[in-house]
C-alpha cells in the first residue's frame, strides 16, 4: 500500500465517524436514540435497508462465488421483491399503525409474553452470532492479503462503529449509511474500470464474458428442481422468498431501519426501491467476479489466492514439491491464456466450427490447470490436514491488491470497511433496542423514565459490540463467508417467519401453541441441518410452514391449549 | 380473557389503513422482476458453452 492509500483509507474512516456522530446529534427520549424520531424518507429507507443487509462480506465473498460458482448466486436474490411486496401491504402499516420499537412487541399484543421473548432472544442469539461474523469476515479477509494483524483490524471496525452507533444512535446509523453506500460503490466501480483496463489488447468485456461463459461461469438462471442444489430458479424465488420475508419483516436490524421513515408509506416506498434494486445490485457484484475469472483467464493467477496458507507450505517440508506444483501451474496456465485468445479470435471470426474447436482446446488446457491445481491443494492438506483449502473469499481483494492503482486500492478498502460498518452499525443498534425494549423494560426494568432507557440503550450498544469483537476473534474456517452468514440466518429465521405468519394469517390460534410449535419447529430444523444434505434456503419454508402447521394441529386437536394463553396486561400501541 | 378472541382482529394487515394498498410502484417492482429473470435467462443462454 501507498502513502496514497493509506491517506485515503484514514481520511474516508475519520469522515464517517466524524459525520456519524455529528449527524447523530443529541437524544432525550428511546424513540429519538433507537428510531431516529421516524424522519427518514423513502430514499434515504432504501438505501439504510440495502446498506444494512450488504456487509463486507457481500463485496468481497459474493465477486469469489462468481469466480467459483459463476452468476448462479443470484437466484438467492429473486425472491427479494416479491418480499418486498407482502411486506409493504402487511407488516409495514401495520408495524407502524402499534408505533412499535420493534417487531416482537407486535408478537406479545397478539400472542403472549412468553412468544415475543422467545422470538426476541432468537433473534439475540441468531443476529449477535451474526454481528461478529459481520466484523470478523472482512478482518480476516483484509489480515490475510494485506498481511495486517487480525485482533488490530477486529478492534478497529469494532470500536469506530461502537463509537458512532452509542453517541447518536439510529439517525447516527442512518446517515452514514448514506455516506457509506456512496463510498462502498465509488470502490466497486473503480475496481470494475480497473478490470476492463487490464484485459489484454484486442479483447473486450464482451469477448471476456465470452469466455467466462465457455467456462460455464455466466449461467446465471438454472431450471432444475433438484432440492440439494443450492442455487437453482425455484429455491431463489420460493426459499428466497421466505428467508427475505423473515428477514426484513422480522429481523429487528431491518425493522428498525424502516420503522425510522416519517410515515408508512415511506417505509414502504422505501422497502420497494429496495425490491427494484436489490437484484440488479447483486448482479453487478457478480458480474465483478465473472470479469476477475475471465481476466485469470488471460493472466496467470497465483495457484491459491490465501498467500497465509501459501507461505505456510511453502515453509514446512513440502515447500520444495509446492513450488514445482506451482511453476507447472504457471506453465499450464499460460497454456490457458493462449487458448483463451484462441477462443476470442474464432468466436470473432463467425465460424461456428472453428469456435467449438477452439472453446474445446480451451476447456482442454482448463481442465489441466484445475488438475494441477488440485494437486497444489493435495500437497497443502498432506502438509497441514487443517489448512483452509478454500480460497473463494481471497480471490476480489487479491486482484484488487494486484492490479488496482495508488489510491484505489485505499479507495476499496476504505469501502470494505464502509460495508461492514454499515451493517454492524444497524445490528448493533437493533441488538440494542431489542435488549431494553423487548428484555429489560418488559421484563426487568418497567416504569423507569425514558433518561434511563436512553443510557440503558447506549450501555447496551457498547455491550454487543464487545459480544461481537469477542466473537470476531473465535470465528474461523467457515468456508464461503457469504454462505456461512446466510446458513446461520436460516436456521432461524424460518421459526420467527412461522410465527409472525400465524399471527397475521391465523386468527383462532393462540400463545401457547405458537410458542409449542415454534420450539418444536427449531429443533426439526436443526435437526434437518445436522442430519441431511438439503440446501439451506429450503429451511425457511420448513421452519415457516412447520410452525404454522404445528400451531394449527395444536389448536385444532386441544382446544382447551388454544384457549389457555397469557392473561397478563399487555401493552397497548406505544405513545 | 383468551387472547384470540379480540386481539388478532384488530391486529391483522387488514385492519391497516385503506391508503396502504397496491400502488403502481408495487406492480413497478413485480414487473421488474419478471425482466430481470428473463434477463438474466438471456445472459444465461446468451454465453453458454
Amino acid at each position: 500500500m501507498t502513502a496514497l492509500d493509506w491517506g485515503v483509507l484514514a481520511a474516508a474512516l475519520a469522515g464517517m465517524v466524524g459525520w456519524g456522530v455529528w449527524k447523530g446529534g443529541r437524544h432525550r427520549d428511546t424513540r429519538s436514540f433507537l428510531l431516529a424520531g421516524h424522519e427518514l424518507r423513502s430514499g434515504a429507507v432504501a438505501i439504510s435497508v440495502m446498506a444494512t443487509q450488504a456487509s463486507a462480506i457481500t463485496f468481497l465473498s459474493t465477486p469469489g462465488q462468481a469466480y467459483v460458482d459463476g452468476l448462479r448466486f443470484v437466484q438467492f436474490y429473486l425472491g427479494l421483491p416479491l418480499a418486498m411486496v407482502v411486506l409493504s401491504l402487511t407488516a409495514v402499516p401495520l408495524y407502524h399503525r402499534l408505533r412499535v420499537y420493534t417487531a416482537y412487541e407486535f408478537l406479545e399484543s397478539r400472542f403472549d409474553v412468553k412468544t415475543r421473548t422467545l422470538v426476541a432472544c432468537l433473534f439475540l442469539v441468531q443476529r449477535g452470532l451474526a454481528a461478529g461474523l459481520t466484523i470478523f469476515a472482512p478482518s480476516l479477509i483484509l489480515s490475510v492479503v494485506l498481511g495486517w494483524d487480525i485482533d488490530i483490524t477486529v478492534l478497529l471496525i469494532g470500536g469506530l462503529v461502537v463509537v458512532y452507533t452509542t453517541c447518536g444512535g439510529s439517525r447516527a446509523v442512518g446517515r452514514t449509511q448514506a455516506l457509506q453506500f456512496a463510498i462502498i460503490w465509488a470502490g466497486m466501480a473503480a475496481a470494475f474500470a480497473t478490470l476492463v483496463w487490464s484485459l489484454p489488447a484486442g479483447v473486450s468485456l464482451f469477448d471476456a464474458f465470452g469466455v467466462a461463459g465457455a467456462a460455464g461461469r455466466m449461467r446465471a438462471i438454472d431450471v432444475s428442481w433438484n432440492p440439494n442444489d443450492r442455487y437453482t430458479l425455484w429455491s431463489g424465488l420460493i426459499g428466497g422468498f421466505f428467508l427475505q420475508a423473515a428477514y426484513f419483516g422480522t429481523d429487528q436490524s431491518q425493522v428498525q431501519r424502516y420503522l425510522s421513515g416519517r410515515s408508512a408509506a415511506d417505509s414502504s416506498k422505501g422497502l420497494l426501491l429496495n425490491g427494484l434494486l436489490k437484484v440488479p445490485m447483486q448482479f453487478v457484484i457478480l458480474l465483478i467476479g465473472a470479469a476477475v475469472f475471465a481476466f485469470y483467464q488471460f493472466t496467470a493467477p497465483p495457484v491459491f489466492f490465501n498467500p497465509t496458507e501459501v507461505a505456510s507450505v511453502r515453509a514446512s517440508e513440502a515447500g520444495g514439491r509446492f513450488t514445482a506444483v506451482e511453476a507447472r501451474y504457471a506453465e499450464a496456465a499460460q497454456v490457458r491464456a493462449m487458448r483463451a485468445r484462441e477462443l476470442v479470435a474464432a468466436s470473432r471470426s463467425g465460424d461456428r466450427a472453428q469456435a467449438s474447436a477452439a472453446r474445446q482446446a480451451f476447456l482442454a488446457a482448463r481442465s489441466k490447470t484445475e488438475s494441477v491445481r488440485q494437486e497444489a491443494l493435495a500437497v497443502m492438506r498432506a502438509a497441514d490436514p487443517r489448512a483452509d483449502t478454500s480460497d473463494t473469499n481471497y480471490v476480489f481483494l487479491s486482484f484488487a491488491v494486484r492490479c488496482l492503482p495508488a489510491g484505489l486500492l485505499g479507495l476499496l478498502l476504505a469501502a470494505v470497511f464502509a460495508a461492514s460498518m454499515s451493517a454492524s452499525a444497524a445490528e448493533l443498534n437493533a441488538l440494542a433496542s431489542t435488549s431494553v425494549v423487548d428484555v429489560y423494560r418488559r421484563l426487568i426494568r418497567p416504569g423507569s423514565g425514558e433518561p434511563h432507557y436512553v443510557f440503558a440503550s447506549r450501555a447496551a450498544t457498547l455491550l454487543w459490540g464487545g459480544v461481537a469483537v469477542l466473537f470476531a476473534h473465535y470465528a474461523n474456517r467457515l468456508g464461503s463467508l457469504v454462505e456461512a452468514v446466510n446458513i446461520l440466518g436460516s436456521l432461524f429465521y424460518g421459526t420467527i417467519l412461522g410465527v409472525f405468519v400465524v399471527g397475521f394469517l391465523v386468527r383462532r390460534v393462540g400463545g401457547t401453541p405458537v410458542f409449542l410449535s415454534a420450539t418444536a419447529a427449531e429443533a426439526l430444523v436443526l435437526a434437518t441441518f445436522a442430519l441431511t444434505r438439503v440446501s439451506f434456503l429450503w429451511y425457511n419454508l420448513l421452519g415457516c410452514l412447520a410452525v404454522v402447521a404445528l400451531s394449527w394441529l395444536v389448536s385444532h386437536f386441544s382446544p382447551m391449549v388454544a384457549l389457555r394463553g397469557d392473561t397478563s396486561p399487555t401493552p397497548q400501541a406505544n405513545p | 380473557m383468551p387472547d384470540h378472541d379480540h386481539r388478532p382482529d384488530q391486529l391483522t394487515p387488514e385492519a391497516a389503513p385503506p391508503d396502504d394498498g397496491w400502488t403502481g410502484l408495487h406492480t413497478l417492482v413485480v414487473c421488474a422482476l419478471a425482466c430481470w429473470i428473463a434477463l438474466l435467462w438471456l445472459v444465461t443462454t446468451v454465453f453458454q458453452p
